[in-house]
């Protein structure tokens, strides 16, 4: 640390630091699990929650009274846990800090309707691109099913993974708020759906190339293909707006107001500005 | 062939591939397939109208907006009507598409504060509250008991205002000119409130990952506490003068009912859902900001119909009435920011005798915090819905990627179905009790 920093104030830094790396620690940690637990979403771990079976009292009645045995680590019975749901489904579960499942895409519809079935409504679809993501992931996109139940507020979100091309079920046959949702992802992420009744574009100009959130989609200096064959050019066009060259459109801001001698820049005041 | 000819060509091209992508025959459902540019109804459609007709009659296609006063902003609706019927109805949206989402992603953290106001512009705070929840949820930051506090005032105050515009502009879309002078009465003392917190009078841009901006001036809440005992004789006044108006009640009773089953299946959300009796409230059913521990009611109603709908608006005033007033009684001196120098920064007087301080300030103005690598998504309650920002962070300063649910974006789904078979005055009156905000749409 800096040696003009005083003693409290160095004792203060380093309690906060403390706070802080505990922090850090405790997320590094967390990503440390994040690393194992790919095998922990197998079945057995699963199975506690939807049918706590306990086997403990059956061995011997009369030690088990006298002993108190502590049952299974049972967790208290959280009315908005899905980890039995997922099970339920056949699904494995995704380590995430939101529940996330894990969805093969041709079984996507088949769980919607499930969901459906189960009172589940569809709030939200994310589509995701992990081109430049610093970790490796299974597959270049993904897309997200925001599923959340009404009534006893369990919120599911179901991720399906998809390469560059691949097609997804569209959920528009279970539920119709998939319609603009769907499209919206198709739009943006260029994932395309099947089944789905209007896949057209909902956001960005018809004419629009690419998909704007992809992450290789070029930000900025983009020359801009209309349909009619005309191109806009940024450099060209942003030289007219600021007034050094007549550029594209002609449009020189402040300086546009007329001929002759209007059109020269202007130039600062004798004795500077009034 | 000149390069003109070769673009136009490149282009032809690329819609026919478009075109053919778009194959009829990969669709599972009954309903035709629509070109790209679809805005009328399908010659198949138009006869089928004619059949049971007495008189010769023709669908007309009526296009309505993108500068239509009734759309509230720039939607655009290409109305297929059967004589004075409405028989289906396409919404083309996009026009204020400014990629919020892409920005995001090339803005640090603290600076994504700026951009998500500027979605929903009209209740500002639900964006802001849901953007600031979800990084501090990344970041696990502790927000002081006050910070919350003022967050829940602005959030309510903030519901107000949204539901005001309601009452005005969506009266003045049934030819009611009054109601707009006097909702916008309040709504102007409300902006005085927002304006003495954080100097804008919208977009504020006022709440901070780990806390607030600044704290609140000195007698706010005394002026909050005078504007609740207006804004109690405004909504008087409201449902005196212009719910219980019969002119009004023919308009909208019975108009646009969305069944509650329909209205799950649309994915609707906020008061729409609400007026169709589905009692979701994210203030209850997942509280965040410690909403659990405030007494209010969630408003419903079993009509499903406009009129509930703008009721619902009238009743969720006096809600918010109630949770600002319990609010204001909490508020107590303290800090407004996560003490942590690793996310908010350090107050100005530390800067001339603290070497920590000046870097911890440079390293975050310039750079900002790195929060680790996760997906979340915190839910809230917007006066139009569900709001939630799942942010993807990958350990930079700058998010991964932000997806924002808008509520209105997938509220507006409910026009093509509640408005088949209306009349068309009766569509400017589900639009406007639908209630969505363009810039949410489009984001």
């Amino acid at each position: 640390m800096d040696p003009v920093i005083g003693k409290d104030d160095e004792k203060k830094v380093i309690s906060e630091a403390g706070r802080l790396t505990g922090r850090n620690a405790e997320t590094l940690s967390s990503q440390a699990q994040l690393q194992k637990t790919v095998v922990r979403s197998d079945p057995p771990a699963i199975l506690v929650t939807p049918n706590p079976a306990p086997p403990v009292q059956v061995t011997d009645s009369g030690a088990a009274v006298g002993r108190m045995p502590v049952p299974a680590p049972t967790p208290p019975a959280d009315p908005r846990d899905v980890t039995g749901l997922i099970a339920e489904l056949g699904l494995t579960e995704d380590d995430m800090a939101e529940p996330t499942a894990l969805v093969p895409p041709e079984r996507l519809r088949e769980v919607a309707e499930a969901l459906k079935a189960r009172g589940f409504m569809l709030m939200d679809s994310v589509g995701l691109d992990y081109l430049t993501y610093t970790q490796p992931r299974p597959k270049r996109f993904a897309v997200l099913h925001n599923i959340y139940h009404p009534r006893d507020h369990r919120r599911l979100f179901l991720r399906v993974w998809l390469d560059d091309g691949e097609a997804l079920d569209s959920l528009y046959p279970v539920w119709k708020s998939a319609n603009y949702l769907e499209r919206e992802v198709y739009d943006l992420m260029g994932v395309d759906f099947i089944g789905h009744p209007d896949m057209r574009k909902v956001l960005t100009p018809d004419d629009l190339e690419g998909h704007p959130l992809r992450k290789d989609f070029p930000l900025g200096e983009t020359p801009t293909l209309f349909r009619d064959g005309r191109f806009l050019d940024p450099a060209a066009f942003r030289a007219g707006v600021t007034g050094q060259q007549s550029g594209l459109t002609g449009y020189r801001g402040e300086l546009r107001r007329g001929r002759g001698e209007d059109r020269l820049p202007p130039v600062m005041p004798e004795g500077g500005p009034k | 062939m000149t390069l003109k000819d070769k673009d136009r060509a490149a282009v032809k091209e690329r819609e026919t591939l478009r075109d053919l992508r778009q194959n009829p025959d990969s669709g599972t459902l009954p309903r035709p397939q629509m070109t790209p540019d679809h805005q009328e109804s399908t010659s198949a459609e138009r006869l089928h109208g004619q059949t049971g007709a007495l008189l010769h009659t023709e669908i007309m296609s009526l296009n309505v907006g993108p500068q239509h006063p009734s759309t509230h902003g720039v939607l655009r609706l290409v109305v297929d009507m059967d004589g004075e019927y409405v028989i289906k109805v396409t919404p083309h949206m996009g026009y204020l598409h400014s990629g919020f989402e892409k920005t995001f992603e090339n803005r640090t953290y603290q600076q994504g504060v700026t951009y998500a106001p500027r979605t929903d512009y009209l209740h500002s705070f639900s964006h802001e509250l849901s953007y600031v929840l979800s990084v501090e949820k990344l970041l696990q930051a502790e927000v002081p008991e006050r910070a919350t506090t003022i967050r829940v005032i602005l959030h309510e105050l903030g519901r107000m205002h949204s539901h005001l515009v309601f009452v005005g502009t969506g009266l003045l879309d049934l030819g009611a000119l009054t109601p707009f002078f006097y909702a916008f009465r309040e709504k102007e003392s409300l902006q005085d409130l927002f304006e003495a917190v954080c100097g804008y009078r919208m977009n504020q841009g006022y709440f901070r990952v780990g806390g607030l901006s600044r704290d609140i001036p000195d007698g706010w809440p005394a002026m909050v506490s005078r504007f609740l005992i207006q804004m109690e004789a405004g909504v008087k006044e409201y449902t005196t003068l212009f719910a219980n108006n019969p002119i009004f009640q023919d308009r909208a009773r019975g108009v646009g009912i969305i069944p509650p089953d329909v209205a799950l299946d649309l994915g609707l959300t906020g008061p729409n859902l609400r007026a169709s009796g589905v009692p979701l409230d994210n203030r209850k059913d997942n509280p965040y900001c410690g909403y659990e521990t405030y007494d209010f009611n969630v408003v419903t109603s079993n009509d499903g119909d406009s009129l509930a709908r703008f009721n619902m608006r009238l009743w969720e005033f006096g809600e918010s009435i109630k949770i600002v007033r319990q609010a204001l009684e909490r508020l107590r001196p303290g800090p407004v920011r996560d003490p942590n120098r690793k996310i908010s920064l350090p107050p100005r007087q530390e800067l001339e005798t603290s070497m920590e301080a000046v870097i911890h300030h440079f390293k975050l103005v310039t750079e900002g915090f790195h929060p680790p690598i996760g997906e979340v998504y915190v839910p809230t309650e917007s006066a139009r819905g569900e709001v939630g920002y799942y942010i993807v962070s990958d350990g930079g300063s700058m998010p991964y990627r932000v997806k924002i649910r808008a509520p209105s974006f997938v509220n507006l789904q409910a026009l093509e179905y509640a408005c088949v078979g209306a009349q068309f005055a009766d569509l400017i009156t589900i639009l406007a009790t639908i209630d969505p905000v363009l810039g949410d749409v489009d984001r």
